[in-house]
């Protein structure tokens, strides 16, 4: 019975452990390339991370079938597989490479999984997770939060954990230059 | 947690051993259940009884099962449980095969825990399932485990909601235990772990970080609907398994009975088989089965072999047997077996026919057949060379009967005459002396003339008469031969006296008589018998009147001289010589004895205790009967309450002592003493 209060333990300890976050801008940085229109939203994945394929669902989830929101996707690196398909199942959402790091940087986040959402005007109003637990799918209040901004009212939290690997072993050099910056 | 519905522990009795026998529980002793199962089950006497047996029977039928179905459910399990971690180590490798931290790559933790704590969470129940299949400690473990399973899962494929299906598809499995008790464990693990989790990590149980309030019951309320419909599911399970154990203890009673009366019935065949075998082949008759289509036998009686002088093995051939019958006798009985055999039918008048033996003995054999409607012919064969030999034997002393009552007869018809004859016979006799004298004188007369005048031709034809005649020697032995005539005929009246009274018919009552003078009588009347072969030694004592069957005692001393005669002339054919019999009869306080000895050869050993038997007989066929010692026994022993006994000796003779009572007194008190 240890054991298993041992092997249930952990299994919480390691699901429930938020990866890392920086400080993201409060508006949005001019810098970017990243597209900003209207309501602007972004997620930043590790394309191998298995926590990952949960974060698109739940933005998937989150966004509904239609938004008019700016939506991007921004990727360590290329998405294959079932992971290109979920990317790919947000609605109006685009892949963005950011091999380097650079975009990753600039909004602070070092988890995959970490989304960043602004108002027209370029206010932050949500940063986080969009998941439960480290891969986990299904409703939870970060993902219901993004969908509230998404529909133009206001989200239950502006800031959530994140449930993901670690973006610094994608592009540790980006990722480092940027905080030391 | 007690988990045993149906086989609870209990001490039962077997109802065919003396010592109780626990019902396994923790299925450790299991063979015992079903070795028991195949022991000769109790055949019950009355209802009550058999209730209580069939009762009990069908516990422990119930308890065995439920034990099978839990032993092999436990197996089940154990590949279960092996397949659900090999299936979450690969889930795991291809959902989330690695982790990226800012290390680097690593194989992701849900790899590790589908792995180690699978195997945690397998160790226990697979433990148990090898070491202790059936207990019910077994099961529950399995139950926890298999809901731990529940939860590895769903974290595992990322707490999908529709993972939790695998929780009822578990309750599903367990319930083939037909154990209710073990979904409450399992169920109380699922509502701890939702409980727990609910509260700690909600996310995890209910995919949402807030839940409302009664998600909880919710799950809780889906899982007892599921668990209710179980339960009823497998109590009307058990209930048909305790039904087809009572069906089963039912049969085993009727296979019991049924074994039981073809026990009985086989023992009964086996004695009756055994006593039939013992009464065909124990038996001097032979019995034996042919096969008329196939003319061969089918069967024939051991003791054949006696018959045939052959060797059991010898039996059968069937060339063999058919060569055995008398080349005389062959024809006319293939024929009549033939034309018996045509058509059924019962015991019918016997055929008798003869055998020539190996030892080239001719068997008069009698055969009793039945044919029956598959034309066998089954018959029993009797060795009747005895019966025919007896049969002879009866004839000839019928016959000699019938000489003796013939001989009685004429006795009494000489017996008038022969007393003329001899009357005749003394007078001249007489009248022949007086005539010699007169004969004498008148040839002195002759002399005389002559002397006077040689030529007196009266005198001289009277001396030439004389001498024609030899008067010389007519005179001489004319005397002589009235004697002997007259010894003759007193002789012959002596006989013929001794024939009458020998032959004289008894009176119903016994009578005193002079038991010398009979006995003289008998050996007059014997005297033929023994005259050419031996003397006689009367030694007559003083004996007084002897109350008997005067006519019976005769034949039985009779009978006892005739064997001695006959015992002499075997014993003394070789050298010629003449043997002795000797008489002599003396007297007690209240009896009176006869002693015959005789110079035989004694009476052999072993057959000294058979003399008596009737019809036994050592002499040559036609010689004797095998009756006159017997018959001499019936005689003094059974009609005269006296005693027969002999002493013997091999080479020197044999002596019997015929011992009378005088009379009824004496008779009472010897026939006291014989009892």
């Amino acid at each position: 019975m240890a054991c298993i209060a041992l092997g249930v333990g952990t299994m919480h300890a390691h699901a429930t452990k938020a990866g890392e976050q920086a400080p993201v801008p409060a508006r949005w940085p001019a810098a970017s390339n990243l597209p900003h229109a209207g309501v602007t939203i972004a997620m930043f994945v590790h394309p191998e991370c298995p926590c990952t394929r949960a974060s698109l669902a739940s933005l998937a989830t989150a966004v509904g079938d239609h938004t008019n929101a700016t939506i991007t996707i921004v990727a360590s690196n290329r998405l294959s597989g079932s992971t290109a398909h979920l990317a790919s199942s947000v609605a109006g959402a685009r892949v963005m490479l950011d091999v380097d790091g650079t975009e990753a940087a600039r909004f602070g986040a070092k988890t995959s999984g970490q989304v960043v959402a602004y108002d027209a005007d370029g206010h932050l109003v949500f940063a986080g997770g969009i998941t439960a637990a480290r891969g986990h799918i299904g409703p939870n209040v970060g993902a219901s939060s993004i969908a509230s901004i998404i529909a133009g009212t206001e989200p239950i939290t502006s800031a959530r954990d994140v449930f993901g690997c670690s973006l610094r072993e994608a592009h540790p050099t980006g990722v480092d230059q940027q905080a030391r910056q | 947690m007690s988990g045993q519905t149906l086989s609870q522990p209990k001490l039962v009795r077997s109802p065919t051993q003396s010592v109780p026998i626990k019902l396994p529980r923790d299925g450790s002793k299991p063979q015992r259940v079903i070795t028991h199962r195949y022991q000769t089950p109790h055949v019950p006497t009355n209802n009550d009884t058999q209730t209580s047996v069939g009762d009990t029977r069908r516990e422990q039928i119930l308890a065995d099962m439920a034990l099978r179905l839990r032993r092999s459910t436990d197996r089940m399990f154990l590949w279960l449980l092996l397949g659900q971690w090999l299936f979450a180590v690969v889930l795991a490798m291809i959902i989330t095969p690695f982790d990226y931290t800012a290390t680097g790559r690593h194989l992701h933790f849900h790899v590790w825990i589908a792995f180690g704590f699978g195997a945690v969470i397998n160790v226990f129940p697979t433990i148990l399932i090898l070491t202790r299949p059936g207990w019910w400690l077994t099961r529950h473990a399995n139950a926890v485990s298999q809901m731990l399973w529940s939860g590895v899962l769903i974290a595992i494929t990322g707490g999908r909601v529709e993972t939790h299906f695998h929780i009822f598809a578990s309750l599903g499995v367990l319930a083939l235990y037909r154990d209710w008790k073990v979904l409450p464990t399992a169920t109380g693990v699922v509502v701890v772990d939702h409980l727990l989790r609910g509260v700690l990590w909600p996310d995890s149980v209910y995919g949402v970080g807030n839940p409302e309030w009664w998600v909880f019951f919710e799950h809780v309320a889906w899982i007892l609907v599921m668990d209710v419909v179980l339960i009823v599911a497998v109590i009307r399970g058990s209930s048909e398994m305790k039904r087809a154990a009572g069906r089963e203890a039912r049969l085993e009673r009727i296979n019991a009975t049924i074994e039981a009366t073809i026990g009985q019935r086989t023992t009964e065949l086996k004695e009756s088989t055994s006593r039939y075998r013992d009464l065909v082949e124990n038996t001097a008759a032979v019995a034996f089965e042919y096969d008329v289509a196939r003319e061969a036998i089918v069967y024939i009686a051991p003791q054949a072999a006696r018959l045939f002088d052959c060797g059991v093995e010898q039996l059968a051939n069937q060339r063999f047997l058919e060569s055995m019958i008398h080349p005389d006798d062959r024809v006319s009985l293939f024929g009549e077996l033939i034309a018996r055999g045509a058509k059924e039918r019962p015991w019918s008048d016997p055929l008798d026919f003869r055998i020539v033996t190996l030892a080239q003995r001719i068997v008069h054999v009698r055969v009793f057949l039945s044919v029956t409607s598959d034309q066998r012919v089954r018959a029993i064969a009797l060795d009747v060379t005895r019966q025919r030999q007896l049969e002879t034997d009866l004839q000839h002393a019928q016959k000699l009967e019938s000489v003796g009552r013939l001989a009685a007869g004429v006795a009494h018809e000489i017996n008038t005459p022969i007393q003329f004859i001899g009357d005749s016979v003394v007078f001249m006799a007489s009248a022949i002396t007086d005539v010699v004298d007169v004969l004498e004188k008148q040839g002195e007369v002759v002399k005389r003339a002559l002397a006077l005048n040689p030529d007196d031709a009266l005198a001289n034809a009277a001396v030439a008469a004389a001498n024609a005649a030899d008067l010389e020697y007519i005179v001489a032995e004319a005397p002589k031969a009235g004697e002997r005539a007259r010894d003759g005929v007193d002789r012959v009246s002596t006989i013929v006296r001794s024939m009458k009274v020998f032959a004289h018919p008894d009176s119903a009552e016994m009578e005193p008589v002079d038991l010398n003078h009979a006995l003289t009588t008998t050996l007059t009347i014997a005297r033929n018998e023994y005259r050419y072969i031996a003397d006689l030694d009367v030694n007559l004592g003083e004996l007084p009147p002897v109350t008997c069957f005067v006519g019976e005692v005769n034949q039985a001393i009779l009978n006892i001289i005739v064997n001695a005669s006959h015992a002499i002339a075997d014993a003394h054919q070789v050298s010629g010589n003449r043997g002795k019999i000797t008489v002599t009869t003396t007297a007690g306080d209240d009896w009176a004895e006869i002693s015959i000895r005789d110079t035989g050869g004694g009476i052999p050993d072993h057959v000294r205790d058979r003399v008596f038997d009737p019809f036994f007989t050592t002499k040559d066929v036609g010689k004797g009967t095998g009756q006159g010692l017997s018959i001499a026994r019936s005689i003094i022993v059974d009609r005269h309450h006296g005693s027969l006994r002999f002493e013997t000796e091999r080479g020197n003779g044999t002596t019997f002592f015929l011992r009378l009572p005088l009379d009824a007194s004496a008779r009472a008190r010897m026939q006291q003493e014989a009892a």
